[in-house]
């Protein structure tokens, strides 16, 4: 995985969706590279500034005052031109106009690929940071956001639980995660949600209809379902149209949406995101090329860029056993 | 024998600081050395005569938390004749002297037929976290509800920046719009829409394009669920409730969509919804919810019946349920104008 020649000058963006502890992670990366020795320039808004050359050199006091803020001070972006060809290669332009050999990407499975088509074309390497409140990396325990993701999640269904007690009503509530259900079984375990419904588990409708009529049969009558963003059978408009129908009771549905997103990052993903960062310097200074520093077991290990986003982390299904029996 | 017993209920929407009205009805009331009857779900547990005798115990440690712990319903027993004369019956048969209705003016509605109709001493104390009743200055919840909402707004601002976003805010308030001013100023939210003054939704879009023409990429726009785009009420579900009122919604996603066909800047909307009703109460609401209750039982020693308990400055004094329940306490557009310095 090593090249022969590591860089000396390095470029750094944010892409993808952005999650709480980007800055902190961006912080590490940057004062960890300067004492390394190596020259620091930020890429503004992802791939699109890359194409668009805003880049500019970072020094240790660009990264004052922002550990504990949310969002990203380098801003982000989904950018449909580096896809093509020609968005890549002018991509490449910037870099070279400025020296930049080697780049540290913090974001998700679709900015890591991104960066290994690039490395296959123009040989530029990337050490890639975890950053995605989705937890959905092959690779490391953790990813630089979910933590902070699944505390406001948790916040709004402590309130909702209120809510529910008091009027005896049915929530559904729905919470972000894409196509991996990590956010809803953190927060439905943590908040002591009676169902869970995620993505990567078949969601039987009619199982869930029957355990409903028996809980109403116990005079459980206010309860809190969890419903993943990606579930198979829709997101929380649909199912409670859905069960609304088959039980002729009225769901009430709550989307957490992009509240999920923002917000200071927990001490959990500041301290995972600085080493990261840091660690993710450290790397790209060894010469290390497309490799995603993570953290497994409470240490730092490499994955090639590759596997973390054809590699499916799995969901701990032993965690949803035990969540069923919980909320019995 | 207890000198008095005195009935609490609680009606209508959840609403953060029911749970210290509880506690200063309580506790007053054994100051007094009254027994306190608890009924349960609001109307209905008046209709079906369901309740918990309410004891020092029952309320202790309650304070920080959200809901009721005596449950609410929508229930309205006007719908049906007999339902308000099970009422009156069952206001017999549990001995009481005295009914205090926790409710908004749904709830202090039929607080105040019952008392000027069948005769029955109740007393009522208002509860709304909309703060859109006429007869206080302040109610419990509402602080709660614009802290959640600011809240909520601060933390779409580090995503909207980020991404260069336009990010609409859909706020409770149906005809006032206390929450999404109150909320929206704190927030530092760009435009703020309320029931009260129209907002053409050129003109947000106005507000917003100068904005980013002036070199801010991001937006934040904090509306009210009834909020007035002169293009009637944009309604989701045309549901109604037991009360008549239609349940409102989906005017964030409309605005966001219009926002981003006629500007071309990207926007999400998010609808808070209910997590502006639930929750821990914030140290102001437990105060004032504390403070209602126990004037409550204070009108009832004096038999002060068909009077709704009212912060005036920092008073707490009686005001006829009449003149609580007839008017709403709506935005004054003269304020709403002078907030739009704020705006952009």
């Amino acid at each position: 995985m090593s090249t022969a020649a590591a860089p000396s000058t390095i470029g750094l963006y944010t892409s993808g969706g952005d999650a709480p502890g980007m800055n902190a992670a961006i912080r590490g990366a940057v004062r960890g590279a300067l004492h390394l020795g190596l020259n620091v320039f930020g890429i503004s808004r992802g791939y699109s500034g890359m194409i668009a050359a805003e880049i500019e050199p970072m020094g240790p006091r660009s990264v004052s005052n922002i550990i504990q803020q949310g969002g990203t001070i380098l801003k982000t972006s989904r950018s449909a031109e580096f896809l093509t060809p020609d968005g890549r290669r002018r991509a490449f332009e910037s870099l070279r106009a400025h020296g930049i050999e080697g780049l540290i990407c913090i974001g998700g499975d679709g900015s890591f690929r991104g960066a290994v088509e690039f490395y296959d074309e123009f040989k530029i390497p990337t050490v890639g940071v975890p950053g995605t409140i989705d937890n959905d990396l092959y690779g490391t325990d953790l990813t630089i956001g979910y933590d902070t993701a699944v505390n406001t999640a948790l916040d709004a269904i402590d309130r909702i639980r209120d809510t529910a007690q008091s009027h005896d009503r049915i929530f559904l509530v729905e919470v972000m995660g894409r196509h991996a259900g990590f956010i809803g079984v953190a927060s439905g375990i943590a908040g002591g949600a009676e169902e869970i419904l995620i993505p990567e588990t078949p969601t039987d409708l009619d199982a869930i209809c029957r355990r409903l009529e028996q809980r109403a049969e116990q005079h459980k009558t206010s309860l809190i379902m969890i419903v993943s963003e990606g579930d198979e059978q829709g997101g929380a408009v649909e199912i409670g149209r859905k069960l609304g129908e088959r039980l002729g009771v009225d769901f009430r549905v709550c989307i957490l949406g992009h509240t999920q997103r923002g917000g200071r990052p927990t001490a959990t993903d500041r301290m995972l995101a600085s080493r990261l960062g840091y660690e993710a310097a450290r790397a790209i200074a060894a010469g290390e090329a497309n490799v995603m520093v993570g953290q497994v077991n409470g240490e730092i290990v490499y994955t090639p860029l590759r596997q973390t986003f054809t590699k499916k982390k799995p969901v701990n299904h032993g965690l949803l056993d035990m969540a069923a029996v919980l909320a019995e | 024998m207890a000198e008095k017993r005195i009935g609490v209920l609680t009606g209508g929407g959840d609403c953060p600081g029911l749970n210290p009205v509880l506690v200063g009805v309580v506790r007053k009331s054994l100051a007094l050395d009254y027994e306190v009857t608890g009924i349960l779900k609001g109307w209905l547990g008046m209709i079906e005569n369901v309740t918990t005798p309410l004891t020092r115990n029952k309320v202790s440690g309650i304070l920080p938390r959200g809901g009721t712990i005596l449950r609410t319903s929508r229930t309205n027993p006007y719908n049906d004749p007999k339902h308000v004369q099970k009422i009156k019956a069952n206001f017999r048969v549990l001995g009481l002297d005295a009914l205090i209705a926790v409710g908004g003016d749904d709830t202090l509605g039929v607080a105040h037929r019952l008392y000027k109709e069948e005769g029955l001493a109740t007393v009522g104390v208002p509860k709304t976290i909309d703060n859109d009743l006429s007869g206080t200055d302040r109610t419990f919840g509402f602080d709660t509800a614009i802290n959640i909402a600011a809240d909520a707004i601060d933390r779409l601002h580090t995503t909207a920046e980020s991404h260069n976003r336009v990010l609409v805010i859909e706020l409770m308030g149906r005809h006032a719009g206390w929450i999404t001013l109150y909320a929206g100023l704190a927030g530092g939210a760009d435009v703020i829409l309320i029931p009260e003054v129209q907002m053409r939704v050129e003109e947000v879009c106005r507000i917003i394009t100068e904005r980013h023409a002036r070199g801010r990429d991001f937006s934040i726009v904090a509306v009210s669920e009834g909020a007035d785009l002169g293009e009637g009420m944009v309604l989701q579900e045309k549901k109604r409730d037991a009360f008549g009122h239609v349940r409102l919604g989906g005017i964030g996603e409309h605005l966001a969509q219009e926002i981003e066909r006629r500007t071309g800047f990207e926007t999400r909307f998010v609808v808070l919804g209910h997590l502006q009703r639930g929750g821990t109460p914030s140290a102001y609401d437990r105060y004032l919810g504390l403070r209602f209750g126990m004037t409550a039982v204070e009108l009832v020693e004096q038999g002060n019946f068909g009077t709704m308990v009212s912060l005036r400055g920092n008073e707490f004094v009686p005001i006829p349920l009449e003149e609580a329940v007839s008017r709403p306490r709506t935005v004054d557009p003269k304020l709403y104008e002078a907030m739009k310095v704020f705006f952009g």
